[in-house]
């Protein structure tokens, strides 16, 4: 088997256990067993737990900012494109669970590497939709404003909102999301309220 | 608070972590944080990790059997109550395999006294409710016996080791709920013959 499809499966079944279990939770011995190897044939493929993480963390990082793309396609009012990112985040979050909350919110085990996706992920995120605001500054419909600081602002504050979610123990009930995501757009809602023009029309 | 209540709690915030986690990759530590008391309280109520999975399975099988109660109260037929313990029993395994689960680890040998009680207690529970169902079949002479007792302990020694035998052959580390369901058509395709034999 080419080392590209072995080193595919170990990835799936390592998003599927850390997403479960988290990363302190999750051993390379029980990834290896998943894909019924030895440790030591998948430390071939992955010398050692922060490097197989780090080939996890590009991977969901690349399928975020490239699902962010997708939605940013769209041309929607640019209020709709951060109510659609609050539902776009719950998606990953249900999607990888524990993972997605690690990867987001603490420090993992520090790596530099990881480190590094970590910030080239945010940056991306931060500038895909910094450019969608200028955009909707330039039409009027949005005050004049330093973009990126904006847009910082809005996804710093959405995400202290969901800090809670990992401090408790997993998983949290479907009632909680929903409260989660309704006040989330609720601030969109509101910071828009500031951002907006009397320009802006909405039909 | 009353003992009880603190108890219950920490029954509960265990039930969350096995769940999710399975028991052996939960620490003590991390449930006496959700409850945000000191592990010194935690092993006061439950000295060790055996103790307080005991008190779990315990717990799970009383709301469980509860809540099975109910729905057989309504239900007449003995084959079809027995149907419906036999697919009650599928979805708590379902629900709570994480907790379940980790009873693989043990064998007769190396198992906790205080576990070897509780099994001994839930298999007799478990024996007596179908010996119930029996019973009444009996009742309702829909059922010719003569030793119903004898008949629900044959009955339930094929459960189990009919269980034992379908995870010998299909290991896996997460068993899909198919695998389960698999095993319940199994139990019931088994239960329908057996209780044909037992009509007259």
């Amino acid at each position: 088997m080419s080392l590209v499809i072995k080193q595919e499966q170990i990835l799936d079944a390592a998003i599927r256990r850390l997403s479960h279990f988290g990363v302190n939770k999750t051993s390379l011995t029980e990834i290896a067993e998943d894909v019924h190897m030895t440790k030591q044939a998948l430390m071939y493929y992955y010398h050692d737990k922060q490097q197989l993480i780090a080939s996890v963390t590009a991977k969901i990082s690349g399928e975020y900012i490239e699902t962010l793309s997708g939605l940013l396609d769209k041309a929607l009012p640019v209020k709709e494109v951060f109510l659609s990112l609050i539902d776009m985040r719950r998606h990953f979050f249900s999607k990888y669970h524990l993972l997605f909350i690690q990867l987001s919110t603490t420090d993992l085990i520090g790596a530099a590497e990881i480190e590094q996706i970590r910030k080239e992920t945010k940056d991306a995120e931060a500038g895909l939709l910094a450019k969608q605001i200028e955009l909707f500054i330039g039409k009027g419909e949005i005050r004049p404003n330093n973009a990126l600081d904006t847009v910082t602002l809005i996804l710093d504050t959405i995400t202290s909102l969901a800090i809670f979610l990992g401090k408790q123990c997993p998983p949290p009930s479907q009632a909680e999301i929903d409260n989660l995501i309704q006040k989330q757009k609720a601030l969109v809602e509101l910071l828009f309220k500031g951002l907006e023009t009397d320009k802006i029309i909405y039909t | 608070m009353a003992q009880d209540q603190k108890q219950e709690q920490i029954i509960e915030a265990a039930i969350k972590r096995f769940a999710h986690f399975g028991v052996g990759k939960t620490t003590m530590n991390e449930i006496a944080g959700d409850l945000s008391i000191s592990k010194a309280l935690l092993y006061y109520y439950f000295p060790d990790k055996n103790s307080l999975y005991a008190a779990v399975l315990l717990h799970i099988f009383k709301i469980t059997s509860e809540q099975t109660n109910q729905l057989l109260e309504k239900e007449q037929d003995p084959v079809k109550m027995m149907h419906i313990f036999l697919q009650r029993r599928t979805e708590y395994i379902i629900k709570y395999y994480n907790i379940v689960e980790f009873l693989k680890r043990f064998n007769q040998a190396n198992l906790p006294k205080n576990l070897q009680e509780l099994f001994s207690h839930l298999r007799q529970k478990e024996l007596n409710r179908i010996t119930a169902i029996i019973e009444k079949g009996r009742q309702q002479k829909v059922f010719q016996i003569k030793d119903v007792e004898k008949t629900a302990e044959l009955y339930h020694d094929f459960l189990e080791g009919y269980r034992t035998s379908f995870f010998s052959q299909h290991p896996s580390i997460f068993p899909e709920k198919e695998q389960f369901l698999a095993i319940l058509e199994k139990e019931k395709a088994f239960s329908e013959i057996f209780f044909k034999g037992l009509s007259s």
